[in-house]
């Protein structure tokens, strides 16, 4: 690679950096549950040595009505280690995993084009465009800006993917073993992958025993050097604690699978709704997965100028020798919703994370299809493409960072935050801080943000004791109606559209 | 062989969008009218706060947004969820042969395209103007278009007649028939009950 391309890349990476780091202790404008518990737990362990429940460095985390795999937590740990226990340590080892998923896109897209003679000479450009566009994807931002698993996730399984590839082409025993390593550390990071990486290497395995017998045998021990290294999490997998997450999601009632032949043929039938809601175009273009903390209202997952290139990536798709490359995005963008399409609701986009490499695949190579075609006014159309990309990444930055915040508060819990705030700049002059149960924010909230300082939880009928009589308490209760009632303190309100209150804080 | 096929898939069309009848309108996201673009647009300055009033004119505007929420609306007529409850799993997957043979084969077939742009023009009409017609025409309307334009793609992915493709539309035609054995009462998440 000349200069002028490694600083363009070095660009494209520093782009994606700033779009995962920019103000991330703020936007999202707060820890939401699990943020909350991956923060405590990581800060227990940095400090004892043991979880939240007195377990020495454990293999999975108890966490609020599941168990959470180990890397994450333990990356947050590190992080902690450096930037203390903030909200930007808890997001840090996501928004880092993030922007090296756009490096790991480019190497991988480099490797895919130059398999082909047609593609081989622009391999670099187009990768560099394809690993740009993966950079300011609104639904991989969304996820690398919070502290969510699944973008650690994703960057083992695409480095496990990108390693393949190259042992693929160099046959080195050195890349099988990286495989290994990568799918199960994605396993150990989110749990849909103990699904996705095992049914990853039986694909791999099935289609090599078919075409390549001797590739097959190699890749077999890698399968077993990943079941080795997986037999930990696969015995927690056959516990209680191991399935309960699967349980309680499943998209086929209480039990595993329903029973008997009509039990059967109504499962499929759930699971066949539930896989093609992944390929729906409101989906993608317009309203998500409608869980607010998933995307942005209104913006969809990705720009709808993609939509054209896409259509265009997959004529490609149809029409290349390129079979390696054909497979790869074909083998994203059909088994990645298998796992997700188990469970509900569904579609679900954090589940399917992984539909940000085929949609980044098939953009990259749309644009190749396009660029290729004989298109009259060829510069003219390029510009009006430019332009029309560039005024989508500003609609997105506005979206993003000027409405988001404002929008999506009570999603993140933000107000829980704002609560904390509020609670601690006046905790000296108040005797005793009380807090009403239904305030909609859980004590663990405030063991985050605010641990030093003791809370009494309350029932909604709560009076001053007589006992409290010549002390100041400060009480915190949920807006029952009034706005300004008698000892109001101070009404903490939303940032949304009508500026709702969501506390009072009462000095009595 | 093909014949059999493609008439089976007109019966299990005819019967998914014959359920709909129990229906007086299609549910609200199917709709954007001039009161949602307004109601959009206001919104979305007010949650602009901190931004420059300038650059918040210039960027959420009823101009913008009409072609913008326009196109976001059109696509929920083109939806995989709502396709397969509405013209059924077969139903679908004939949509996706046809917009795949318009794309890619059949750029000169005047009479499918001419389909294709009048089922963009009739949704947007619907969305838009939300016309006061009754509801069995809409579904009329609507129906006949993508029985047609489905059937049109079943047939032609048909047309090379090979056994896997023949295997493979039956296999998607039991589908369609145990999704509307074991889930009949999908199309109320679209359309609002009588």
């Amino acid at each position: 690679m000349k200069l002028p391309f490694v600083i363009l890349l070095f660009g494209v990476i520093f782009l994606g950096a700033i779009l995962r780091f920019y103000n991330i202790s703020n936007n999202p404008p707060g820890l939401y549950l699990d943020e909350v518990s991956i923060g405590l737990n990581a800060y227990d362990i940095l400090k004892t040595g043991k979880d939240q429940f007195g377990i020495s460095y454990p293999l999975a985390f108890k966490s609020f009505g599941d168990y959470k795999m180990p890397i994450y937590i333990y990356l947050v740990s590190l992080s902690m280690l450096i930037f203390g226990k903030t909200e930007f340590a808890v997001r840090f080892p996501s928004a880092l995993a993030g922007t090296l998923t756009v490096l790991v896109i480019f190497f991988l897209l480099k490797e895919l084009l130059e398999n082909d003679k047609k593609t081989k000479q622009i391999a670099n450009v187009l990768a560099l465009i394809g690993s740009a566009v993966l950079a300011i994807l609104p639904w991989h931002l969304q996820f690398s800006r919070g502290g969510f698993e699944n973008s650690v996730a994703l960057l083992f399984y695409s480095t496990g993917w990108l390693l393949g590839i190259r042992y693929w082409k160099t046959k080195k025993w050195l890349y099988l073993l990286g495989i290994a390593l990568c799918f199960c550390f994605a396993e150990y990071t989110y749990q849909l992958y103990r699904i996705v990486s095992p049914l990853t290497f039986f694909i791999v395995a099935v289609i090599l025993f078919f075409k390549e017998k001797k590739l097959f045998k190699n890749v077999l021990l890698a399968f077993i050097i990943f079941i080795i290294l997986s037999l930990p999490l696969i015995l927690f997998s056959f516990t209680l604690h191991g399935q309960e997450r699967f349980f309680e999601t499943s998209a086929f009632g209480q039990n595993l699978f329903s029973k008997g032949i009509i039990g059967i043929f109504r499962d499929g039938i759930i699971f066949v709704n539930n896989y093609l809601s992944y390929f729906s175009l409101t989906y993608f273009f317009h309203l998500g997965d409608q869980i607010n903390r998933h995307q942005v209202q209104n913006f969809g997952l990705l720009y709808l100028w993609q939509l054209p290139f896409l259509v265009a990536g997959l004529y490609f798709l149809a029409k290349t020798k390129n079979a390696l490359i054909r497979f790869v995005t074909i083998f994203f963008l059909l088994v990645g919703p298998i796992a997700p399409a188990l469970v509900l609701p569904s579609p679900h986009t954090l589940r399917f994370l992984s539909g940000t490499i085929p949609s980044t695949l098939l953009t990259t190579l749309g644009i190749y299809q396009i660029y290729v075609a004989r298109i009259k006014w060829r510069k003219f159309v390029f510009v009006v493409v430019s332009a029309i990309v560039a005024v989508s990444f500003i609609y997105f930055l506005d979206y993003y960072f000027v409405q988001y915040p404002n929008q999506s508060q009570i999603f993140w819990a933000g107000a829980c935050k704002q609560v904390a705030f509020e609670i601690h700049k006046d905790s000296t002059t108040y005797s005793h801080i009380v807090v009403d149960k239904n305030l909609g924010c859980i004590p663990e909230y405030f063991s985050f943000y605010i641990p030093s300082i003791p809370l009494s939880y309350v029932g909604t009928s709560w009076i001053k004791p007589k006992t409290w009589e010549n002390q100041k308490v400060l009480y915190v209760r949920p807006f029952y109606g009034n706005s300004e009632p008698a000892n109001l303190e101070k009404n903490i309100r939303l940032t949304n559209v009508d500026r709702d209150i969501f506390a009072q804080l009462y000095s009595l | 062989m093909r014949k059999i096929l493609i008439i089976a898939a007109f019966i299990i069309e005819l019967f998914s969008i014959s359920k709909w009848d129990s229906c007086w309108l299609f549910k609200d996201f199917f709709y954007f009218t001039p009161k949602m673009l307004t109601a959009r647009v206001i919104d979305a300055i007010n949650l602009n706060r901190g931004a420059p009033v300038l650059l918040t004119h210039v960027m959420h505007n009823k101009f913008i947004y009409f072609f913008w929420g326009g196109i976001q609306m059109q696509l929920q007529y083109w939806d995989v969820r709502f396709l397969q409850v509405f013209i059924g799993v077969i139903g679908f997957f004939g949509i996706v042969f046809i917009i795949w043979y318009l794309l890619t084969g059949l750029r000169k077939n005047f009479y499918v395209w001419s389909l294709v742009v009048f089922y963009i023009i009739v949704s947007f009409v619907e969305a838009f103007f939300q016309p006061n017609i009754i509801y069995v025409w809409k579904l009329v309307i609507f129906g006949s278009l993508l029985e047609l334009l489905s059937l049109i793609g079943l047939w032609q992915f048909l047309k090379p007649k090979s056994n896997k493709r023949y295997l493979f539309i039956a296999f998607l035609l039991v589908i369609s028939v145990l999704a509307l054995v074991f889930f009949p009462l999908s199309y109320q998440a679209f359309c609002l009950k009588v």
